[in-house]
């Protein structure tokens, strides 16, 4: 295997990235938040910027922009190839499966990280219109953004998997979609032990010591619950699981038979 | 031998698409047939690796070709259904198709092969303003931009009008001319007639002939031979045949006759005779047989 056909294939998912209706569906993901927070700073009569800008990222940018990004891109990554048929170029190549998903994953990963990065920046940008600027900005914007690429690469791991796994998109969706919209919603706002075993509240367990230096803030009552891990903790615990998801896509890659039409 | 196959099967859940296929396919151009739904595209999936085959063995090129990449860029594979990234011009599809096989300088190769396919006026034009006819042409440029040893075409034919057809038939006799391999499935025995001789029959998942189209023919004597008389006075003519033991089916339609025989030679000889007794002058003589799509229909009705 050359160097040179690894780089094709990033090449590739690259173009499929930017091609098509998802991009349509991304670029509104990443900028409804900071237009929704320009409208709040410009018009709100007892907003502060930085309590504004917080809360975005802490319900916007970590949650739904996290998730639907990866869930958008991540299903199709595998299984969108696999319906429209380019998937049959791409697995007859001088690179093995396992590494074909990989540098999928990873090229992706990027490109969704850096989409995290222009929606934080942004509507910090936007809750700084109205009243003064906001302290800290680019650490905070930073610091969401590192967070945030853990988030993304657990769930594209598991969306991937799940592309690869299941064999229709009905099928992959739903099991894609059930643990994020269950699991997720109903643990992190329900105060029981189990919510430290959610995707959510470990992110914004690692984001509350960057973003308030280790204090709980104003914002603190965004976390509905008491189990909130701490940074060790929750970085062992998202490190942990991506490993798992990223392991299990490449087997799963190894074993998934690119069956045409014909075989449903 | 390039494919060799050994009670070979494939399962989708209940449904079987391969049913213990057996064969051997030698260096060449080899056509496989069958209808849709026999089998043909499973066979050629688990042939380049992208499928796995549930039970039995296959060999391309004397190596298994499941998780094989190493195999994967010694085969051309053109499918049969259209999969393009569209928003890509055809010189850039072809080009990222062979980086990603590892040919060392993949703009001149994907020139050469645009250039083969007769491609080049249109190469630089966005995939999705492409005709079926440009869509078939720059597939099958994408599956020898890395010069493979053998060429997996899915139905290459199906739906190009017969301008195109002519020109994709000479495209695959080159390559085979050049020196490698080709196995080309299609359900339409008149356009494998005119690419090869050599031939593989599967229906519903099941290897039911292979061979040379003359050892397929010799099959036919064992099954009942369809002839077209048009004779005057074809009903008395077909009270006289009724009585022959080598006929086994009559049927009268739009003033001809169709009679079913598995002794045409025998048939043949006692006509004239049978005619002349009933007073029936016959006109003409006809055998839909005398086509490969006979050949197939009446092995695959088996």
């Amino acid at each position: 295997m050359k160097a040179s056909s690894a780089l094709g294939i990033a090449g590739l998912t690259i173009r499929s990235l930017v091609g098509g209706k998802r991009i349509w569906a991304a670029a509104f993901l990443v900028l409804a938040p900071p237009l929704f927070a320009g409208i709040a700073a410009v018009f709100g009569k007892h907003v502060e910027p930085i309590n504004l800008f917080h809360g975005f990222i802490f319900e916007f940018s970590l949650w739904f922009v996290v998730y639907l990004l990866a869930l958008i891109y991540g299903i199709a990554l595998t299984m969108g190839e696999i319906e429209d048929g380019t998937a049959g170029y791409l697995y007859l190549s001088a690179v093995p499966k396992w590494l074909i998903v990989l540098i999928q994953l990873a090229v992706t990963a990027v490109a969704l990280t850096v989409s995290l990065f222009v929606n934080v920046a942004l509507t910090g940008l936007a809750a700084s219109l109205g009243k003064g600027t906001i302290p800290h900005l680019w650490r905070d914007v930073f610091s969401c953004t590192l967070v945030g690429s853990a988030g993304i690469l657990v769930s594209l791991g598991y969306y991937v998997t799940c592309g690869l796994v299941f064999r229709s998109p009905t099928s992959a969706l739903a099991g894609a979609l059930i643990p994020t919209f269950f699991w997720e919603i109903l643990m992190t706002n329900w105060p029981i032990r189990f919510a430290g075993f959610t995707v959510t509240n470990n992110l914004r367990g690692m984001l509350l010591p960057l973003v308030f230096e280790g204090k709980r803030g104003a914002l603190y009552r965004y976390v509905r619950n008491f189990h909130l891990p701490d940074y060790g903790e929750a970085a062992m615990y998202l490190s942990i699981l991506s490993g798992i998801f990223l392991v299990t896509a490449m087997i799963a890659a190894m074993n998934r038979s690119i069956e045409g039409k014909e075989a449903r | 031998m390039i494919v060799e196959a050994e009670r070979l099967n494939k399962w989708y859940g209940r449904v079987i698409a391969l049913n213990d296929v057996s064969l051997s396919i030698a260096p060449g151009i080899t056509g496989l047939l069958g209808p849709n739904g026999a089998g043909k595209t499973s066979f050629m999936r688990i042939m380049i690796g992208l499928m796995r085959e549930s039970s039995g063995t296959l060999k391309v090129l004397g190596a298994s070709p499941w998780n094989n990449p190493a195999l994967a860029v010694r085969l051309g594979y053109c499918p049969e259904h259209d999969g393009f990234y569209e928003s890509m011009t055809g010189r850039e599809f072809v080009t990222s198709l062979a980086r990603i096989r590892g040919v060392k300088d993949c703009a001149a190769a994907a020139s050469r092969a645009i250039d083969w396919v007769r491609m080049a006026e249109a190469a630089d034009r966005k995939i999705v303003t492409y005709s079926r006819g440009m869509r078939q042409r720059i597939k099958i440029a994408q599956s020898v931009v890395h010069q493979p040893e053998l060429l997996v075409l899915d139905e290459p034919l199906t739906g190009s009008d017969p301008l195109v057809r002519q020109e994709l038939i000479g495209l695959i006799r080159n390559f085979a001319q050049e020196g490698g391999s080709v196995i080309v499935s299609s359900h339409v025995l008149h356009e494998i007639e005119q690419l090869t001789t050599k031939i593989v029959l599967i229906h519903r998942g099941r290897l039911v002939a292979e061979g040379d189209v003359r050892s397929i023919r010799d099959l036919i004597d064992r099954h009942p031979h369809t002839v077209e008389i048009r004779a005057e006075r074809p009903r008395e003519l077909a009270a006289a045949l009724a009585k022959e033991p080598e006929v086994v089916e009559i049927r009268l339609e739009n003033g001809s006759l169709w009679i079913r025989t598995p002794q045409p030679d025998a048939f043949y000889s006692k006509l004239p005779r049978i005619a002349l007794s009933a007073g029936a002058e016959v006109k003409a003589i006809s055998s839909p047989d005398d086509n490969l799509e006979a050949v197939f229909r009446y092995l695959t009705e088996q």
